[in-house]
Formats: C-alpha cells, structure tokens, sequence
C-alpha cells in the first residue's frame, strides 16, 4: 500500500516544504513534522546538529544548516522504508518520501529521536543490523515514543465517587498496595528528580501520591541500545473533597505532557471526567426559607417529579428562586460539548451544570489543544475507565494533538461496574485492571493483549457485568509485527 | 424480559433494572431492600428511579425504624442509607440517634442522611439538640446546616 499523499502533506505544511527563508526556520524547529523538513532540504548532520543546539538553549543560526547538511535523497528514504518494513515498523509504500509512517518506523526502530542525529549511512547501516522481530505480535504501542526520555511517567486519576467517599479511599489504598506489589516504592523526592531529569519538573507540593521503580525494565529497540527504563506513577484522588481544581490541572498536565494518563471514575453521562462533587440542590419556598437540600440527582428528580415533569420543574423553580443549585465544576474535564443522553434528567443536570461556569476543554483553542501544543510529548496513551467514557472520543480526536497519530485510547464501551463484595474484599478492580495495564506496557505488550488483559481482569472481580467493557481506539497507524 | 429469571440477581445487570424493580415492588418484600440498595450504589449511571420506588414500595420507608434498631452495624447503615436515598419525616428522630452510632460509617451516612430530611419543626429541633453535641465534628455539621437557613 502507497502511504497516501495527504499523509505527507498533513505532517509538513506546503508552505514550510517550499520555505527557503532565514526566518522561516525558525518556526519549522517546533514540531516534528518541522524537522523532517529541515532534514529533508539539509541532511541528517545538519539537522542532528541543529537538534543539539536547540536542546542546548543556544542560539541557533541558519549558516549552520546551509553549509553542514546533505539533503536526504529520496533513493535513500526508500532503502530505510525497506529496512522498516523488513523490521515490521512500516507498511506503507516504499515512496521514498519521509511521511508519518517512515518517521514513526525510525523512532520505534532506534527507540527515540537518536535516528535523526545519524549519518544516512549510520543510519541504514543500523537498520541492516538490526535483527527482524517475529511476526504475529500484533499492533504495539509506541514505546519509542514513551521511553524516549528514559522515563515511563503514568498518573492514575480517581475521579470524585458521589457519596462513596469510603470507596475512593480504599482505591487509593488498593493502589498504593498494588504499587508495591510490583515493586515500587512511595518516594515523592525521588519522583519528582526523574520527572524533573525527563523534562517535566513538578511543585514540590504537587498534588497526589507519587511511586517509583528504578531500572523497572529494559527497553531494547531493534535498531537501538538496550536501557533501562525508570517509572513514575502518580496516584490522585479528591476524598477531601477540597481539591478538584488540583486534581483536573494535574490530569490535564498528565494528558498532555506524560506518557499515560489513566482516569477511573464517573464518565458524568458522557462529559468528562470528573473531579469533585457534582452539586447541591437546595429547595426553598417563595420566602427563600429552606426547606429541603439534596446531594443525590436520583433523589432530586425524584422529589421534583411529585410536581411534575422532572426537568420542567427544575427550571421553573431554578427561575422562580425555589430551588438553588451550588455547582462545583472545578474538578469538571468537560471533553464531549454535546450531550449525548438528552432524555435523561441525570446528563440534562450534568450540562446544565457545565453551562453555568464550565469551559469545554477539547476541539479548536481548547485547553487541552493549547496545552497539547505546548508539550513536547509527541505521542500519549489515555485510559478512560467510567461509564459511557466512549462518548469521550470523537471530541477528543477532534482536538489537535490528540488525534490517532499522537494518541492511542483505551476506553469503556459500555457502563461498568464496581468490586464484587467491595466490603470485604481489599483488592478494587479499578486498581487490579490499572496494575494489569501497567505491567503490560512494562513488558512491552501489543495493545490487543493490554486490552484482552484488562477486560479479563475487569470481568473477573467487577459486579454485575459479562461483556467486555474495554476497547481501544486509534491503535490501527501503530507499527503492527 | 424473561419473567422466571430472578430479580434480586437480574439486579445485578443494571439493562434489567427496569423490570426486576417492577417485579420487587409488586411482590412487596422488604426483604428485597439490601440487593435494591446493593444495586442502586453500583457504579452505573443510568437512571435509578425504578430502584427507588421499589424501595418505596417494598416498605423501605417503614422499614427504617426497625433496622435502625439492629444489634448489627450492617442493618444500621441500610437504615441510614435509605434514611439518605427516601427522606421521610419520620426518620428525623430515629437519625438523631444513629447520627452517634459507634460504627463511623453508621454514624457518617446518618449525618448524611438528616441533612436531606425536610427541614420541619422536628428537624429544626434535632438539629439545635446537635449543635450542643460533645462531638465536635456532628456538632460543626449542625450548625453549618443552621446556618443553610
């Protein structure tokens, strides 16, 4: 199969392809796609140059492209698409055009950007030597990607559990035990150096519990040194219920500058994860004097429904002053724009909710794409693991930098479900379906057998359930053995 | 749906709500209250209306007195748990006791509980009673609620 035309076009812009200007470049060095580009025109020296003084914080002047660089041939680019294909790293058309798909190869192949400081020749030398992989491994994560900085940084986020305050501590519990089980150690000092040596420095005092493992694994890419690898995981639940605006920023921070970013909670009928406690409704009578306060939505609609149509009477009482609702939405990740359940009184009262103070943080000049843009993660891993979190994707894939080329997803396709005999049991099958995604992507397992793990796992401790509740999305441009 | 399949495990699978809450309300058995509320606290979120009002319907409101006086900590959190999901003046005396029960999670689902009753004579009573209670935690909770209005 031909890698298809818009496929080079999406990643270099034409009018970056055609720029030949000083001040041109200078822009070009802010994405990947950029680089190719000046690879292409200059060469793999001048570029790996550049790359070093660009890391470096040191200036960067044009001479130094023009006058070091060889251009990479296009007989070139074909023999590494050979190589790649032969390594199960690509399966597109031998064009020999550099596109998503060769560069996607290069960084699986050498485990990271090390490819683009070689010499045409070091560099397919490198790929000749690199021994083939056996086939049917299935479509792999980029690990490439993931373990480039030498660091696999994870956060786990619990959502706020609607009066099941008890619950979410005995997860925090379940994972910190789980944690240690595969030999971590709770060390906030030493988590935040990894981090901070990785590129992403944290506050002292951010929010959650932090857990580490040295040398975890070994990560040897085909065409790369074999490494260790460190991981950091993060923990963070609300149970205080005082900081759901933390946690949200630390998710946000984690969907768009880690390398896995896990929520578990409420899918808050389709609208995001969700942080905090969802309101309070106060009822009142034509005096303003308080009658009644309700924490449970179910409860609500069922008391308005004496009166009526349950979200008629909401918004008339809303409007008459009869009935106040104290709305926390600063734990709120409003993905997913458009209600998804409109005949239910439960998502209405969500985005009713949202529309009163709530920013929706997907698509064009939201704060996941400005976050996103301001990251130099190229690729992430996001687990949505909550009711109906399915219909988070299409609003997230339409939001730049999570698209199927920097993001692979996993998520619920159906409602799922809590621990069988939570109250006896100290294990949580959130936690057990979260540790078992984790020792996958240590071992470096395909995405299928990361899915079929965690819906065995899900299935065999969740209440109530029998279908699988996990798929994912976007894992079909991955490398595929 | 299947009329010989079993409610109470039909409950499990929150696609069967609907009918297994129709079929325990018209049987009438409150001893169908545990697996109501087992289900209704399952993480699902769908509409849990049917659960309720089987819960009415099986005498879950009646039903609150009677546990509450349970030697067993398990038959007192039913109590304040439907106490919290059918308010009903009626439960207001039997929250102020439960509202000091030993088990703490007895006590803080009760606490939970009183603050959703209907704010009548009676609970404007129990409520000044607790803002004089030794336990400062139950006592700054009532008079937070007093000052709610």
């Amino acid at each position: 199969m031909r890698e298809h035309a818009e496929d080079s076009a999406s990643e270099v812009a034409a009018s970056e392809r055609s720029s030949s200007t000083p001040a041109a470049f200078a822009p070009l060095l802010s994405s990947r796609g950029a680089i190719l580009t000046v690879q292409r025109s200059a060469g793999n020296r001048a570029t790996g140059a550049l790359l070093t003084r660009i890391l470096a914080r040191q200036p960067v002047t044009l001479p130094e492209v023009t006058v070091e660089g060889t251009p990479w041939k296009g007989e070139r680019v074909k023999a590494v698409q050979r190589e790649l294909r032969r390594l199960r790293l690509y399966s597109k058309g031998i064009d020999g055009i550099p596109g998503f798909f060769t560069e996607q190869g290069l960084t699986e192949a050498f485990g990271g950007n090390e490819w683009i400081g070689l010499s045409d020749d070091d560099l397919l030398a490198r790929l000749q030597a690199a021994k083939r992989p056996t086939a049917g491994g299935g479509r792999q994560l980029r690990y490439g990607e993931l373990f480039k900085d030498d660091v696999l940084d994870v956060t786990l986020g619990l959502g706020y559990l609607e009066g099941m305050t008890d619950y979410l501590t005995g997860l925090y519990s379940a994972a910190a035990t789980g944690l240690e089980g595969l030999g971590l150690t709770s060390d906030r000092p030493a988590a935040l150096a990894m981090l901070r040596k990785a590129g992403r420095p944290l506050a002292n005092d951010a929010v959650g519990g932090f857990w580490v493992k040295r040398a975890a694994f070994t990560y040897a890419p085909p065409a790369g040194q074999a490494r260790s690898i460190d991981v950091v995981v993060r923990v963070m639940a609300n149970a205080e219920k005082k900081r759901g605006g933390d946690l949200l920023d630390a998710f946000v921070d984690a969907m768009t500058h880690g390398d896995v970013a896990w929520y578990s909670g409420h899918g808050r009928f389709g609208s995001g994860p969700d942080f905090d406690q969802d309101f309070v409704a106060v009822l009142k009578d034509a005096d303003g004097k308080v009658l009644q306060t309700l924490d449970d939505e179910h409860v609500l609609e069922r008391t308005l429904r004496a009166e009526g149509d349950p979200w008629m009477i909401f918004e008339r009482r809303v409007k008459d002053g009869t009935l106040e609702m104290q709305i926390t939405n600063a734990g709120n990740l409003w993905l997913n724009q458009k209600n998804a359940h409109p005949s239910e009184f439960g998502a209405r009262l969500m985005y009713w909710a949202l529309q009163h103070g709530a920013s929706v943080a997907t698509g064009t000049g939201g704060r996941l794409e400005k976050a996103a843009a301001g990251s130099s993660q190229g690729y992430r891993v996001l687990i949505f693991d909550g009711c109906r979190s399915q219909d988070y994707d299409r609003s997230v894939r339409a939001t730049q930098g999570f698209g199927t080329r920097d993001a692979d997803i996993i998520e619920s396709v159906r409602t799922v479900g809590f621990t069988k005999d939570a109250k006896t049991q100290t294990s949580r099958v959130e936690i057990e379906t979260f540790l078992a995604f984790l020792r996958d992507v240590m071992t470096q397992t395909s995405g299928e057998t990361i899915v079929r793990d965690m819906n065995a796992q899900m299935k065999a401790l969740e209440q109530g359930y029998t279908s699988d509740p996990y798929a994912f999305s976007g894992l079909g441009d991955n490398p595929s053995r | 749906m299947p009329a010989t399949r079993d409610p109470i495990d039909a409950l499990n699978d929150p696609e069967q709500w609907s009918w297994a809450a129709r079929e325990l309300a018209a049987r009438g058995d409150p001893s169908a209250l545990p697996a109501l509320v087992e289900a209704y606290d399952m993480r699902d979120e769908r509409s849990r209306l049917p659960l309720l009002d089987a819960m009415e319907a099986v005498g879950g409101i009646g039903a609150v007195a009677r546990l509450a006086a349970s030697p067993h900590g398990a038959d007192r959190g039913l109590a304040a748990r439907l106490a919290h999901l059918l308010p009903d003046a009626a439960h207001v005396p039997v929250l102020e006791r439960l509202v000091v029960d030993p088990d703490p999670g007895v006590a803080a689902e009760a606490r939970a509980a009183l603050h959703t009753q209907v704010r009548d004579a009676r609970w404007r009573a129990t409520v000044e009673r607790l803002a004089h209670a030794e336990d400062p935690g139950l006592r700054e909770a009532a008079l937070s609620w007093q000052r709610q209005g």
